[in-house]
């Protein structure tokens, strides 16, 4: 029996040993070898997000009824948004030209 | 046909200086800001017209409106492209690293829209290389003492989208005493001049990671801010970029919302992310290159002309790596099963039947176990990292800079 108890304990070390090594050998390595990550986050372009609606505590047929108006009304900002954009990048380019 | 630009005293070419923004002559060791060497230009253009009995400068404008004339470098062992203006030469490829003839011919660009100029200097550049390796335990000791065999500034063409955003989210979730609820979110953004890399020839997981660079200090593209510099062309198209960057733009959004979303610990019932770009600039964004030596093969290091950030994936020391773990591994073993004999000689010395031992023995000894099972798990998934340490040092290592460039060519 208390074979047993040494080699459970063993197997035990021996796992929480090499889990533990690895973790922490990759973590260096990473940190020395591979330098520059980055992922970006939309706060990087621009203003970041704009809230438009936000509701919850509701009954599944209010909130449905809310969210699909919510989205008409994204789909009219964005039309409004890049239409206005549109023209002054079509005015700027004009005013470029006449500049050259 | 391209303008090189000449120092006013003594007339020899100069290049930009990114620590003092302006143009300098390192023969006569004299400096001039970008508005005295338009002015000095311009005053020798009235002479030469006055002289000639030109009444009409538009008759001697050369330049098509939108392209300007670069001199295209050709590596004929990768078959890269490299555009330069008057003055620059070169008997290596930037991306390959092989000192290969350089075939040259006159092209006309497109001419970009933007540019960021180099706030870096080569000096800076490289002492900003050298602070980060020396710094790296596991790098090996050849390259620490870190001497690159070239240094070469190269503008990168990216293209700047303007993009609009938006995300309705539907979601539910339980109030604890089993009570559904809905909640929904609605939001819009419009991301300003986000990057999408249109080189193919310089590698994606290089130019991701170069990222973030200023975008309020961008400015009009001045063929002046060349002088000195390589630069590279766009062959991603607007519509080819515009795609991956719409994909993107959606990322970044529902990254953002999603955050919200968990922290009701709710579930995602209905989205409905959309992504339009409808603004695209051309821009050259600056990248110092440096290429070191190590067993014969080269290595690419880069950093950001701008923001100084450094990007590379250098090989590791094996010793040292093969070394830590196994240090580490033996001390926790050891501790361990000391750990584990007193509690054993604890559990035998107690006073109850063999039933009872075994029962506080698992009892002790389960516990353990999960923590081992869930650190072992942990463990493993970190070589997964551990291989993309190694797909970015074949990256860096510029022999696969050169295969890449050749499958791209075909």
């Amino acid at each position: 029996m208390e074979l047993f108890y040494i080699v459970t304990g063993a197997l035990l070390g021996v796992s929480l040993g090499i889990g533990l090594a690895l973790r922490i050998t990759v973590t260096l390595i990473m940190r020395s070898n591979d330098v520059g990550d980055y992922s970006g986050t939309c706060d990087d372009f621009g203003r970041g997000v704009q809230l438009c609606e936000e509701k919850d505590g509701m009954r599944e047929k209010a909130a449905k009824k809310r969210y699909a108006s919510a989205r008409r009304k994204l789909e009219r900002r964005r039309e409004a948004v890049v239409r206005r954009a549109q023209s002054r990048y079509v005015s700027e380019g004009v005013q470029r030209l006449q500049e050259q | 046909m391209a303008k090189n630009y000449s120092c006013p005293s003594c007339g020899v070419a100069m290049i930009f200086d990114p620590q003092t923004q302006e143009l300098h002559c390192e023969y006569c060791n004299s400096s001039y800001t970008l508005q005295e060497v338009r002015e000095a230009e311009f005053d020798l253009a009235e002479t030469i017209r006055r002289m000639n009995g030109n009444a009409d400068p538009s008759e001697n404008e050369e330049e098509e409106v939108g392209t300007i004339s670069m001199r295209i470098l050709r590596c004929s062992s990768c078959g890269a492209e490299l555009a330069s203006r008057e003055g620059e030469t070169s008997s290596y490829c930037a991306y390959c690293g092989q000192p290969t003839i350089v075939t040259e011919r006159l092209q006309d660009c497109r001419r970009p829209d933007f540019i960021i100029p180099f706030k870096v200097t080569k000096e800076r550049a490289e002492r900003l290389v050298r602070e980060q390796i020396a710094g790296g335990g596991f790098i090996p000791n050849e390259i620490r003492n870190f001497e690159p065999e070239r240094i070469c500034g190269i503008y990168i063409p990216y293209w700047l989208f303007d993009v609009y955003t938006s995300d309705g989210q539907l979601w539910k979730y339980n109030d604890g005493d089993d009570n559904t609820y809905y909640g929904y979110y609605a939001a819009d953004s419009v991301f300003q001049r986000v990057t999408s890399e249109a080189s193919r020839r310089f590698n994606d997981y290089f130019s991701a990671k170069l990222e973030p660079y200023r975008m309020d200090e961008v400015m009009r593209f001045d063929e002046t801010y060349l002088s000195g510099f390589y630069s590279d062309q766009f062959d991603v198209s607007r519509e080819e970029a515009g795609a991956q960057t719409r994909l993107r733009a959606k990322r970044l959004f529902s990254d953002k919302i999603t955050e919200r979303r968990k922290a009701m610990h709710a579930w995602l019932i209905s989205s409905n992310p959309v992504a339009e770009e409808f603004r695209a600039r051309y821009a050259l964004l600056p990248v110092w290159f440096m290429t070191t030596r190590y067993r014969n093969k080269p290595y690419t290091v880069l950093v950001n002309g701008q923001t100084g950030k450094t990007v590379c994936s250098m090989p590791v020391n094996k010793v040292r790596a093969y070394g830590l773990f196994a240090s580490v591994t033996a001390g926790v073993f050891a501790l361990l099963m000391l750990l584990f004999t007193l509690i054993n000689n604890k559990i035998f010395n107690m006073d109850t039947n063999a039933a009872g031992q075994r029962f506080v023995f698992f009892a002790v000894y389960v516990p353990v176990a999960a923590i081992a099972a869930v650190l072992l798990w942990s463990g493993f998934s970190a070589i997964k990292r551990l291989f993309r340490i190694r797909s970015g040092i074949r990256v860096a290592a510029s022999d696969s800079n050169r295969d890449f460039s050749r499958e791209r060519q075909g």
